[in-house]
C-alpha cells in the first residue's frame, strides 16, 4: 500500500499540465537553437554524489550547523554495489559527453529534462524530487565569453517563452572570491569558515569572520588592504559601475574583464535588464571554474534558475572539454508563473480557489498543438 | 573596461511596485522592532493597532507588516510570503532555515544556557541564592544525576540541545521538547536539566535553577528571502544601511 503522506508529490492534473507546458516550451528554445535531447539515467554510481553538495568540498563544508546534513539518496543494488539517486543533471550528461559526443570541431549542444533527488529536512515539506530541464554546451571551441553569452542569452529566452516576466539573473565568477581571499590573506580554517558563511548567505557571521581576518593581519605588510576592504563590501555590491570600480583596484582583472564583457554582449541582445551581478552567489555544487549564475523570479521562493562554466568537470570523466549550461526549476517557474497570473487580477489569490475544476482548454489546446 | 556605460545593466530593471512585506516577531521583541524600523523611515502602526489586525499596510503603501510568533518569521521569510522578518538567532539555529542572515539588530540580547538545579551541581566557589550571578559558570559541572544514567534535558530548542550535547561523549542524554515554561520541569521531575533562553536569570533564580553552561548568545537578526533580496534589492540595501547606521 502506497502511502500518500510519505511519498513524493502527485502532480493533479492542472499542475501536470502546467508543468508540461513549461517543459515543452523549454524543449522548443532549445531545439530551435541546435540543441539535442539525452536522457541520462535516473541511478548513477556512487562517484557522482561526491561532485554535488555532499562531496569534499561541499558548500556547508566543515560547518558545524549542518554536519548531519546528506543531500543524496543511496541504493543498494542487488549484486552489493552503491548507486546514488541523481542530485543534478548536469555531472550526468558531462560523463555521457565525455564518453561518446565530443567532436573535435562542433561543440555538442545538448538538452535534458528529468527529476533530480535531494534529502530535505525531515518535516520541512519541501520536495525531494524536483523537476528540471537543462542545457549543456560542451567542446574544445566552447570557451570564451561569446559561448558564455549563448549561454545566458538562451536561459533568458528560454524563461521568457515560457511568459515570465521581471525575473532577475545574477552574475558572478565563481574565480572571483578566491582570488579575493588570497588578496586578504585568508588561509586554512578562516578561509573556509568565511565561504561557507557566504554559501548560506549569514551575513552577520560573514562580517564577525572578516573584522577578525583584519584584525589577525594588521601588522602584515605583505597583505593588500584593498582585499579585505573589498571582503567587507561584496554582499552589498549589487550595482554594475559600483562592483567593477571596487574590482579594479584589487586586480581581480580577468574574471571582472569577462563579466563585463558578458554583460555588454547580453545588453547588445537586448537582455540586458534580466541580469545584474551578484558577487555573493556560490552556487552549491563545486564543479564551476567560472561564470556562476542564479535567477529568481517573484513569487518563487526559490532560485528558478542556475548555471554556469565548468571547464574541469569532464576531465574526470576521462576526456577534458571547457562546457557550461544551466537548468530550470520546473517547480518554481511553476510558482512564478501562478503568481503572474494572479497578480494580474485584484481577487488573485480568490482566483486561485474559484478554478474551474480540471486543466484550462486554452492550456491543454496550446500544449496539444506542439506534439 | 567603462564602468560607466554599465550603468544600465547593472540598475535594477524596473518592475512593478509591491509592498516591502515584512514578518514581525510577536511577544517581547516587537516593541524594539517596530523602533528599528520607524527609525530605518517606515511609518510603522503602534502595538495597539497590530494587536488588532495581524496584517497592516503602512498608509502610503510602501510597506506591509505580517505579526507571526517568532519561531514562525522565518518560514514566511523562505517561502517568500515576506521579504524580510525580524526574529531570534535561537530561532534561526533551531531551524536551519534557507534564508539570508544581513544584520545583528543589536536587540534582545540574551544567553542560551545549559541550567540545573542548586542541589544537582557541583559545589561553586558561591552558594546561596542568585547563583546565576556567579562569574565563573566553569567551577560548577554538568554531570549526570548518579553514575551510569541517562541525563534528561528539557527545552524549546531540541535542535540545539542535540548539537550542544553531541561533543560530550561522557554523557548520554534525552532531549525532551516542550512548548514553554520549561523551568518547571526540572521541579516536576520531568527532566534533570533545561536548555533555555535567559534574559535576566530571574525566571532561574525563582525556581532554583542555575546556570552550569552557556551555550551562546544571541540577539534579534534581520533576514531575508533570497528572491526578495536579488529582486528588491535597491529597497532592502536601503533599509539594511539605515539599521545598521542605527547600531
Amino acid at each position: 500500500m502506497d502511502n500518500l503522506l510519505l511519498s513524493g508529490r502527485y502532480y493533479l492534473p492542472t499542475d501536470a499540465l502546467i508543468r508540461r507546458s513549461i517543459e515543452s516550451s523549454l524543449a522548443r528554445t532549445f531545439e530551435t537553437r541546435g540543441y539535442k535531447e539525452i536522457v541520462p539515467p535516473m541511478l548513477v554510481g556512487l562517484g557522482m554524489a561526491q561532485l554535488g553538495p555532499d562531496g569534499p568540498h561541499g558548500a556547508g563544508g566543515p560547518d558545524q550547523h549542518r554536519e548531519s546534513a546528506r543531500a543524496s539518496f543511496v541504493v543498494l543494488s542487488r549484486d552489493g554495489n552503491l548507486l546514488t539517486l541523481r542530485s543534478d543533471l548536469t555531472a550526468p550528461v558531462a560523463a555521457l559527453a565525455a564518453r561518446h559526443l565530443l567532436s573535435p570541431d562542433e561543440p555538442t549542444r545538448l538538452y535534458y529534462s528529468g527529476s533530480v533527488f535531494r534529502a530535505q529536512k525531515p518535516g520541512s515539506g519541501k520536495p525531494e524530487e524536483r523537476r528540471q530541464v537543462g542545457a549543456e554546451l560542451i567542446g574544445q571551441t566552447a570557451t570564451g565569453r561569446q559561448t558564455d553569452s549563448e549561454i545566458l542569452a538562451m536561459a533568458a529566452e528560454g524563461l521568457i517563452n515560457i511568459g515570465l516576466r521581471d525575473f532577475c539573473i545574477g552574475l558572478n565568477d565563481a574565480r572571483l572570491l578566491a582570488t579575493i581571499l588570497d588578496a586578504a590573506g585568508a588561509q586554512g580554517d578562516m578561509r573556509r569558515q568565511i565561504q561557507s558563511a557566504l554559501a548560506s548567505r549569514d551575513y552577520v557571521q560573514y562580517r564577525e569572520l572578516v573584522s577578525s581576518l583584519e584584525d589577525a593581519g594588521a601588522g602584515d605588510l605583505a597583505r593588500d588592504a584593498r582585499g579585505i576592504d573589498l571582503l567587507k563590501r561584496l554582499p552589498d555590491l549589487h550595482t554594475g559601475p559600483e562592483a567593477l570600480n571596487a574590482l579594479q583596484v584589487a586586480g581581480v582583472y580577468e574574471a571582472a574583464d569577462d563579466l563585463v564583457g558578458i554583460l555588454g554582449t547580453l545588453e547588445d541582445r537586448g537582455l540586458g535588464r534580466y541580469f545584474s551581478l551578484d558577487l555573493a552567489i556560490t552556487r552549491e555544487f563545486h564543479y564551476y571554474t567560472g561564470v556562476v549564475f542564479e535567477g529568481y523570479a517573484p513569487g518563487a521562493g526559490n532560485a528558478v534558475i542556475g548555471g554556469g562554466r565548468y571547464d574541469d568537470l569532464l576531465a574526470r570523466f576521462g576526456n577534458s572539454a571547457p562546457a557550461a549550461g544551466f537548468a530550470v526549476d520546473v517547480d518554481s517557474v511553476a510558482s512564478a508563473l501562478e503568481a503572474l497570473e494572479a497578480s494580474g487580477t485584484p481577487e488573485g489569490s480568490v482566483q486561485r480557489w474559484n478554478r474551474q475544476l480540471g486543466p484550462n482548454p486554452d492550456l491543454c489546446q496550446a500544449v496539444r498543438s506542439r506534439h | 573596461m567603462e564602468p560607466a556605460a554599465r550603468a544600465e545593466s547593472g540598475s535594477m530593471p524596473s518592475r512593478q511596485v509591491s509592498p516591502l512585506r515584512i514578518a514581525l516577531p510577536k511577544g517581547r521583541l516587537l516593541q524594539p522592532a517596530l523602533d528599528a524600523l520607524a527609525h530605518a523611515g517606515l511609518d510603522c502602526p503602534d502595538l495597539d493597532e497590530l494587536d488588532r489586525r495581524l496584517v497592516h499596510t503602512t498608509p502610503d503603501g510602501s510597506a506591509k507588516f505580517i505579526i507571526a510568533r517568532p519561531a514562525d518569521v522565518p518560514a514566511y521569510v523562505e517561502y517568500g510570503a515576506a521579504d524580510l522578518g525580524i526574529t531570534g538567532k535561537d530561532v534561526l539555529l533551531e531551524g536551519d532555515w534557507n534564508v539570508c542572515e544581513l544584520l545583528d539588530l543589536g536587540f534582545g540580547k540574551c544567553r542560551m544556557v545549559v541550567a540545573a538545579p542548586e542541589f544537582a551541581v557541583g559545589p561553586g566557589p558561591s552558594t546561596g541564592p542568585g547563583l546565576d550571578s556567579n562569574p565563573d559558570p566553569a567551577a560548577r559541572e554538568l554531570r549526570p544525576p548518579c553514575l551510569g544514567h541517562t541525563l534528561r534535558a528539557a527545552t524549546k530548542f531540541p535542535a540545539i540541545a542535540k548539537r550542544h550535547f553531541a561533543p560530550r561523549r561522557d554523557l548520554c542524554v534525552q532531549i525532551i521538547k516542550l512548548n514553554g515554561a520549561v523551568e518547571i520541569a526540572p521541579i516536576a521531575g520531568l527532566a534533570d536539566v533545561i536548555v533555555d533562553i535567559v534574559d535576566t536569570g530571574r525566571t532561574l533564580a525563582d525556581n532554583g535553577l542555575v546556570v552550569v553552561e552557556e551555550i551562546m548568545q544571541v540577539s534579534a537578526r534581520l533576514i531575508a528571502n533570497r528572491a526578495s533580496l536579488q529582486l528588491k534589492s535597491a529597497v532592502i540595501h536601503r533599509m539594511t544601511s539605515a539599521l545598521r547606521s542605527r547600531n
